[in-house]
């Protein structure tokens, strides 16, 4: 279903990723696990269109994409769920949602699935005319998985869904995600720093390291140093 | 690497100047006149450069330290017996003064100086935007009260009478004092820094550079180059009016600026060359022209709506400007290493 | 306590052309974080448009004023900005000044440089007595526009999926467009609303000094600006709340100044502005939303 090739971030000299081969199926859960500054942000970010690809190319369902606008991305069924939440903190938690379906025009359906969602999400529900900004961490990636969805999309991309929430926070994030992917059938691509919560989840975990994939880990491996993935450190 | 090397740019830059110095001292007095008055334009162009091309934030108001030299050069210089006509408010022992030329211009540049000191203060904590909008206002402040402060500019009035001390070596003089001084800035460890800030401020700030401190430090001194330019525009025309140095003016050394190139000395220099000479050029289209047995009235106004057009082409096909933003050479130099500055500065934290 | 009441009418009725400038100039910085120095045109071609059409109707004028303005803001968008829309702040700072400065001298090339006179809607400048107090129709009326524009706008932002699609542009341009919002016309939109707001100003600044130069647009976008930076950038109520304040110290000032000290009136404005800015640099109102972190 995605497919990457060859795909060369660049930030003025600095190439965040470097030649990165990448495929995905259908209905796959492909996790990336890898250290701060290793490129997994850039990689979602350009996949999603808001980061120009310098080289290579990144392929969704047939058809090219690296290049095109983020809004035409979103369009054709990607949905991403940038690292740190980033709800609109001034509008609504329904307002938000509504916003996840800009690039729908069903309005009929969006009115549904609004409904099904706020359903499944009881603590948005509660806070449906309560602004963004106030909820808590843990409420906010809700908020913002949710609004992804909002756009029915068939790739969904997360980076760093746990980032800066509380154990117990990550636990009822994480738990949301298996049951989506159950539910759905959703193909994702799965972007953290521990890899320990992608087990179950991910058919593949993958390392990156310094711009390049690096290999596939075994999940179930124990003692991950997860903020110091150093070449010496890498895993058999 | 030898002295010629590292400061080869200094010296084309110069030989640039005494090169229209040259062909202005064996040309018609027309052509003389077009020489010192771009001149003129490009002190203004290298001491904006010297803010903006290394803060990276844009300035509209050092067309204010333009009105400030160009009144205290003229309060300077001027004889008494014309101060008693139209500047009678003015203090008795300035009224009384007169100065040469020199003195005259530093007296202005002192001043400028010392404003931009004050303004700066609170702007140079600003962020970028907020700051170039803060420079607006100062420029906007200086036209009100030097419009409305009859007794020490003789208020929307012209004043009239100064001495017209400046020629082409006086122009030539300064222009490449102007650029002197701005390379020997841009060069220095002040200016390395705060070139590092403009690429990263986040960054420069973590490495303990003080970004606001350095930023004040360019604003007095381009504050000061420019303000000479200012009074040596005035003292090249003779008379002084507020109206003079508003916004067409500000817009000129602007387009200058960005047209060669933001953020190189060679940059400005090229822009004011060039820019001065699409000026010229496109003031020849303007009155009566004869095509093809037509007279067509051009009217007054294509000049400035040619300079915005070509500001906006530049803006919009080449951003970085005629240099894009490098200096000129003729061996290339290996790039400044910053990493060396910085190491000293964390040393000295510690030790 | 009639001085008192002309003076809230009067600083009510200046801070809402300053309202409006500054709406106009901070709905396209909070989406594109460029400070649009044309916006001082839209309102001057809004104004020569009216000043033209003036003899035939004068709701014609208006109309024909709107229609100007729109357009300009609309092509001016589409062929000066769009090329730059990723560009760093201070080339769009300095082209938005360059696109002013043709536009300006444009207009001196069409009707020459010197200001003109006009009647139109003169009826206005007269004054209604209430309660022994001379408040001009034009206030009054210019209050009221405002009040009706910024009601209409905050509608058309709240209740509209165009609304909300511009809100959560203005507030994370980047996150709005992952989810499928289309720059394009976000801004297209900015821009559009920025012409109306342009348009009256325009007229309702023609209306009250029958006065029209190709200058005329800086004074007010520049208030615009100072709005715009007091209120705190990129915060809509913010620039509303500092084109009202700027206004009420405007008034203020005109009438406790001393007579000597009152043409510096805009000086001390000015200057009272920096002042502010030293002690608040990130504006007198901006909400904590703001300080949040684009994508």
């Amino acid at each position: 279903m995605l497919r990457l090739e060859g795909v060369e971030v660049r930030y003025g000299q600095v190439r965040a990723l470097r030649g990165v081969d990448l495929a995905i199926a259908d209905g796959g859960v492909v996790g990336i696990v890898g250290a701060n500054g290793a490129g997994k942000s850039s990689l979602t970010l350009a996949i999603a269109g808001a980061e120009p690809v310098a080289a290579g190319s990144i392929t969704f369902e047939g058809r090219r994409i690296d290049g095109l606008a983020p809004e035409t991305i979103a369009r054709q069924g990607i949905s991403l769920v940038p690292e740190g939440r980033h709800v609109f903190a001034d509008m609504t938690v329904f307002e938000n949602l509504d916003l996840g379906a800009s690039s729908r025009s069903d309005r009929g359906e969006i009115a549904r699935d609004m409904t099904r969602l706020l359903e499944r999400f009881p603590i948005l529900a509660e806070r449906r005319d309560g602004l963004a900004g106030k909820l808590s961490g843990g409420e906010q990636q809700q908020l913002v998985i949710a609004r992804a969805l909002m756009a029915r999309p068939r790739l969904l991309i997360l980076d760093e869904p746990s980032l800066g929430l509380a154990p117990t926070m990550i636990d009822r994030v994480y738990d949301l995600i298996a049951e989506i992917r159950r539910e759905r059938g959703l193909t994702m691509l799965i972007v953290e720093q521990n890899p320990e919560r992608l087990h179950g989840l991910a058919d593949r975990v993958l390392l990156l390291h310094t711009g390049e994939l690096a290999g596939e880990i075994d999940t179930r491996k124990e003692g991950w140093d997860s903020a110091y993935f150093g070449l010496e450190e890498m895993p058999a | 690497m030898g002295l010629l090397h590292r400061h080869q740019t200094l010296l084309i830059l110069a030989a640039i100047v005494l090169v229209a110095a040259l062909v202005a001292s064996v040309s018609p007095l027309v052509v003389e006149r077009i020489v010192i008055d771009t001149l003129i334009k490009l002190v203004m162009v290298v001491g904006l450069s010297v803010f903006i091309g290394n803060s990276g934030v844009i300035s509209f108001g050092h067309t204010g330290f333009m009105v400030i030299g160009a009144y205290a050069g003229a309060w300077l210089s001027m004889p008494p017996n014309v101060k008693q006509i139209f500047l009678r408010d003015l203090p008795d022992w300035l009224i009384a003064l007169q100065l040469p030329a020199i003195p005259s211009l530093l007296g202005g540049a002192l001043l400028a100086a010392a404003v931009a000191l004050v303004v700066g203060l609170p702007l140079m904590r600003l962020s970028g935007i907020a700051a170039s909008i803060g420079t607006l206002s100062f420029l906007l402040i200086c036209n009100i009260v030097y419009s409305h402060w009859t007794a020490i500019s003789n208020g929307t009035g012209s004043l009239v009478g100064l001495p017209l001390f400046v020629d082409v070596p006086m122009a030539a003089g300064a222009a490449l004092a102007a650029i002197a001084v701005a390379w020997t800035f841009q060069e220095s460890s002040l200016g390395l820094r705060l070139r590092a800030s403009r690429e990263d401020e986040a960054a420069a700030r973590a490495s303990g550079i003080d970004v606001a401190l350095l930023r004040l430090v360019a604003f007095c001194l381009s504050a000061a180059i420019v303000a000479v330019g200012g009074a040596l525009q005035a003292h090249f025309l003779g008379t002084l009016t507020v109206g003079q140095f508003f916004i067409a003016i500000t817009f000129l050394t602007l387009a200058m600026l960005v047209v060669g190139g933001t953020g190189s000395l060679s940059g400005a220099v090229i822009g004011t060359l060039a820019v001065a000479a699409a000026s010229e050029l496109l003031r020849l289209v303007e009155g009566d022209q004869q095509i093809a047995g037509l007279v067509i009235t051009v009217p007054p106004g294509v000049r400035d709506v040619g300079l915005a057009a070509i500001m906006l082409a530049i803006l919009l096909l080449r951003p970085k400007g005629i240099t894009g933003g490098r200096e000129l050479v003729l061996v290339s130099r290996p790039p400044r290493r910053l990493a060396p500055a910085l190491d000293m500065t964390s040393r000295e934290r510690t030790e | 306590m009639t001085a008192a009441l002309q003076l809230v009418v009067d600083a009510l009725s200046v801070g809402s052309l300053y309202a409006l400038s500054a709406l106009g100039i901070g709905l396209i910085f909070g989406i594109m974080r460029l400070i649009n120095f044309a916006h001082g045109e839209f309102i001057m071609v809004g104004a020569y448009a009216a000043m033209l059409t003036a003899a035939i109707w004068a709701p014609f004028a208006v109309i024909v004023a709107v229609a100007v303005a729109l357009v300009v803001a609309l092509v001016t968008e589409r062929l000066a900005f769009r090329r730059l829309r990723s560009s760093p702040p201070a080339t769009l700072l300095i082209t938005s000044f360059a696109v002013s400065y043709l536009l300006q001298n444009l207009m001196v090339l069409i009707e020459g440089a010197r200001p003109q006179t006009v009647d139109f809607l003169s009826a206005l400048t007269r004054s209604m007595d209430v309660g022994g107090v001379r408040l001009p129709w034009i206030n009054v009326v210019t209050i009221a526009v405002t009040a009706v524009l910024l009601t209409l706008l905050a509608i058309f932002l709240r209740r509209t999926r165009f609304g909300r699609m511009t809100r959560a542009a203005a507030s994370d341009f980047r996150m709005a467009r992952l989810l499928g919002v289309r720059a394009d016309r976000v801004i297209a939109i900015a821009f559009a609303l920025s012409g109306l707001l342009a348009a009256a100003v325009a007229i309702l600044l023609l209306a009250q000094t029958g006065t029209v130069s190709p200058v005329m647009g800086l004074q007010l976008a520049l208030v615009g600006f100072v709005a715009t930076v007091i209120g705190g950038m990129g915060s809509l109520s913010g620039a509303v709340l500092g084109g009202l304040t700027v206004g009420a110290v405007t008034v203020l000032l005109q009438s406790l100044l001393p007579a000597e000290l009152r043409p510096f009136r805009d000086a001390f404005v000015y200057g009272l502005v920096i002042a502010v800015l030293l002690v608040r640099p990130g504006g007198l109102f901006r909400s904590a939303a703001a300080m949040q972190e684009r994508v």
